[in-house]
């Protein structure tokens, strides 16, 4: 009974945004399918009933932010997976093959490259030196307040970044897919994911992602199926097709279509794969395992789930173009959005007909549901866990004040994401999500990489470093092409590439090095001496308490 | 002076566990660097060939037909990204048998103060 009560205050809560969202639908009448209203329909009624499920075992904030320790290495890789493989991995890099042939796997190989790094280098040590977040590990042997406080700004600016590219990403792609208008989109999803984690937390984000990687992981895998039926599972002749089809013909193999400046390809490459690493919704799921081994198991789990969704990227991207190109009769019909984004939904409705369209639509819908749901609980994490318990607080907050904090928290970012979906909606979203990428690579994940390897980091060091990779990040993003040229309109950039991420993580490094070895202050001296014991604890973790 | 009955034996097996430790976080150290270059190496080599090696990248020298170079390089990336992967956590794991030093760390410890936090008096 008291679930049934439960899940009818959550239906209830959540009916505006979905009563809309269902008259609108109708109102589209041909245009929408109703396998995508179907397949939509169940998997918000099954988040719905995935965070009545979880709220039930919500007694205090731990266990709003890391699902109270409990999820299985499994279940945490494949909520990684479903919470990284976004929709800019599913539709925007085939989209980038169908335009730019193979230029697109640079930015599928620096996804998936991550993953390996995170396993090696940070997912047991983090576990063992942090409780929710990764503040909790740069600031373990330094000056806690100061070094909390600009990291967890960083990791909130990351997530706000990240939550306005893919709010507005969301409110296009769903207004193509379904015919749902975009405000009403950006309220309909806000609106469940507000419920779903506000009630559920972390375990119903975990759930949701879940099943998100599960139905994205099978989608891709019928689809490669469905294309490689189509040429006898013959790779050769696919790419023959596409090259055939394809304006760049024999150049549709050759690098250099999207990226062509050697040194654009270097800081593009840099800014993927140490910006992953420094995510700090990604970072804080390997906390929601039980132990350090769990949360590596949970990474390299991940890493084989990721690793075959981008192999499978690869045949979905050079099937587009062979089909959806090869195919002179469908080739006048494209509509494939800017970007190509569209394209792999539109090789789903000549692969698989009408209802793999519709499936595939909803499963680009619980994509964008799955990441928002992450950011929300990271966001919670960095204010109820950083800025109220361990700043505000020292330490030792009030469990009932944390737990109403993080969940009010997740209600702020429902409406900031809303607020921001309406004010960016005619905005470059590149530079947005540029944004949130390259504050992530260059302060989050040089300070986490020094605060674990190097002995020489001081509070004064860690300070400088985020405070000079967060402006350089910022400075050269706003001079850059995407904001300089395409937001403000001045014919050349100030600085020639979109991706800073290598010249900003460059600098917060160095800024890192110079401000630490610098500093003859005592609060230095005890910095260094604590990394012995810092050394010991992540290895090994804390000694038991006597 | 009289010595206490097995004070020594303590304090070799001490010095021992001292050791052991030491030498483990070591051998972490290197194996970690190692393989950390190894992933980080793969994935540098193949940006560098996109950047440089764009004729070797496009040609079909490897596999014949169609399947230009760059793109068997990208399935054996990802395979060889993997099995770092795997091969990296086998080996930890063995390790972890092995010597069975390892804690539980803090996970599940309530908000424990840090030392970075007792040391700068932050602490309530």
């Amino acid at each position: 009974m008291r679930a049934a009560r439960r899940f009818a205050a959550v239906a209830l809560a959540a009916w505006p945004a979905l009563g809309a969202a269902a008259s609108e639908v109708g109102d589209v009448g041909g245009g929408a399918n109703p396998v995508a209203i179907g397949v939509f329909v169940v998997f918000v009624i099954s988040a719905l009933g995935l965070a009545v499920l979880a709220s039930r075992r919500i007694r205090s904030s731990g266990e709003f932010l890391d699902a109270g320790g409990r999820v299985t290495a499994l279940q945490n890789g494949a909520a990684i997976a479903g919470d990284f493989i976004s929709a800019a991995s599913f539709l925007g890099l085939t989209g980038l093959i169908f335009i730019g042939g193979v230029d697109g796997l640079l930015l599928a190989l620096g996804l998936i490259a991550a993953w390996p790094l995170m396993l090696i280098l940070i997912s047991d040590r983090i576990k063992r030196l942090g409780r929710f977040t990764a503040t909790d590990v740069i600031s373990y042997r330094l000056r806690e307040k100061p070094v909390r406080i600009i990291v967890a700004l960083g990791a909130l600016g990351t997530i706000c970044f990240y939550l306005i590219a893919q709010m507005v990403g969301a409110g296009k792609l769903v207004e193509l897919l379904f015919g749902i208008p975009y405000k009403i989109t950006l309220v309909m999803i806000s609106v469940l994911v507000m419920v779903c984690i506000a009630f559920g937390g972390m375990l119903a984000a975990t759930w949701i992602q879940m099943i998100k990687a599960g139905l994205l992981l099978g989608g891709a895998t019928l689809m490669t199926l469905l294309v490689m039926l189509r040429f006898d599972f013959n790779f050769s002749a696919m790419l023959q097709q596409a090259v055939e089809g394809h304006r760049l013909a024999e150049d549709l193999l050759r690098p250099g279509a999207l990226f062509s400046d050697p040194l654009q390809i270097m800081t593009l490459a840099v800014t993927l794969c140490f910006g992953i690493l420094g995510l700090p919704h990604i970072l804080m799921r390997l906390y929601t395992v039980p132990t350090p081994q769990a949360a590596r198991r949970s990474a390299l789990y991940a890493t084989v789930l990721m690793g075959y969704f981008y192999v499978l990227t690869m045949f979905l991207g050079f099937g587009t173009v062979a089909i959806l190109l090869g195919t002179p009769d469908l080739a006048g019909a494209l509509r494939v959005g800017a970007g190509g984004n569209m394209a792999v939904i539109q090789l789903s409705a000549v692969v698989g007909g009408p209802w793999l369209l519709g499936f595939m639509s909803a499963v680009a819908f619980a994509t964008i549901v799955a990441v928002i749901t992450g950011l929300s609980v990271g966001a919670a994490a960095a204010v109820s866990h950083d800025l109220y318990g361990r700043v505000l607080c020292s330490g030792n907050p009030d469990p009932d004040r944390a737990l109403l904090l993080s969940r009010v928290t997740v209600l702020g970012i429902g409406v900031i994401g809303i607020l921001a979906g309406l004010a960016f909606e005619h905005e470059n979203i590149a530079s947005i999500t540029i944004l949130a990428n390259v504050t992530a690579c260059g302060v989050i994940f040089p300070l986490l990489f020094m605060a674990m390897s190097w002995r020489g980091l001081t509070t004064r060091g860690a300070l400088g470093g985020g405070i000079v990779g967060l402006a350089t990040s910022l400075a050269l993003i706003l001079t850059g092409p995407s904001f300089w040229t395409k937001v403000l309109g001045f014919e050349a950039p100030l600085f020639p590439y979109d991706y800073p991420g290598l010249f900003a993580m460059a600098a917060a490094l160095a800024a890192i090095w110079l401000f630490s070895v610098t500093d003859s202050s005592p609060r230095a001296a005890v910095d260094r001496k604590l990394y012995d014991k810092q050394r010991l604890a992540q290895e090994f973790g804390e000694p038991a308490a006597e | 002076m009289a010595s206490i009955p097995g004070a020594a034996e303590a304090a070799d097996s001490a010095a021992d566990t001292a050791l052991q430790t030491r030498l483990l976080m070591a051998r972490r150290s290197r194996r970690r660097r190692w393989f950390a270059a190894a992933a980080l190496a793969i994935y540098v080599g193949f940006t560098l060939l996109m950047a440089y090696g764009r004729d070797w990248f496009a040609s079909t020298s490897v596999l014949g037909g169609y399947v230009a170079n760059g793109l068997a390089l990208y399935l054996v990336a990802i395979i060889v990204l993997v099995a770092i992967g795997l091969w990296y956590v086998y080996l930890v794991e063995r390790e972890e048998r092995l010597f069975p030093l390892t804690g539980m760390g803090r996970g599940g410890e309530p908000d424990a103060a840090s030392p970075g936090r007792a040391a700068s008096g932050d602490s309530p």
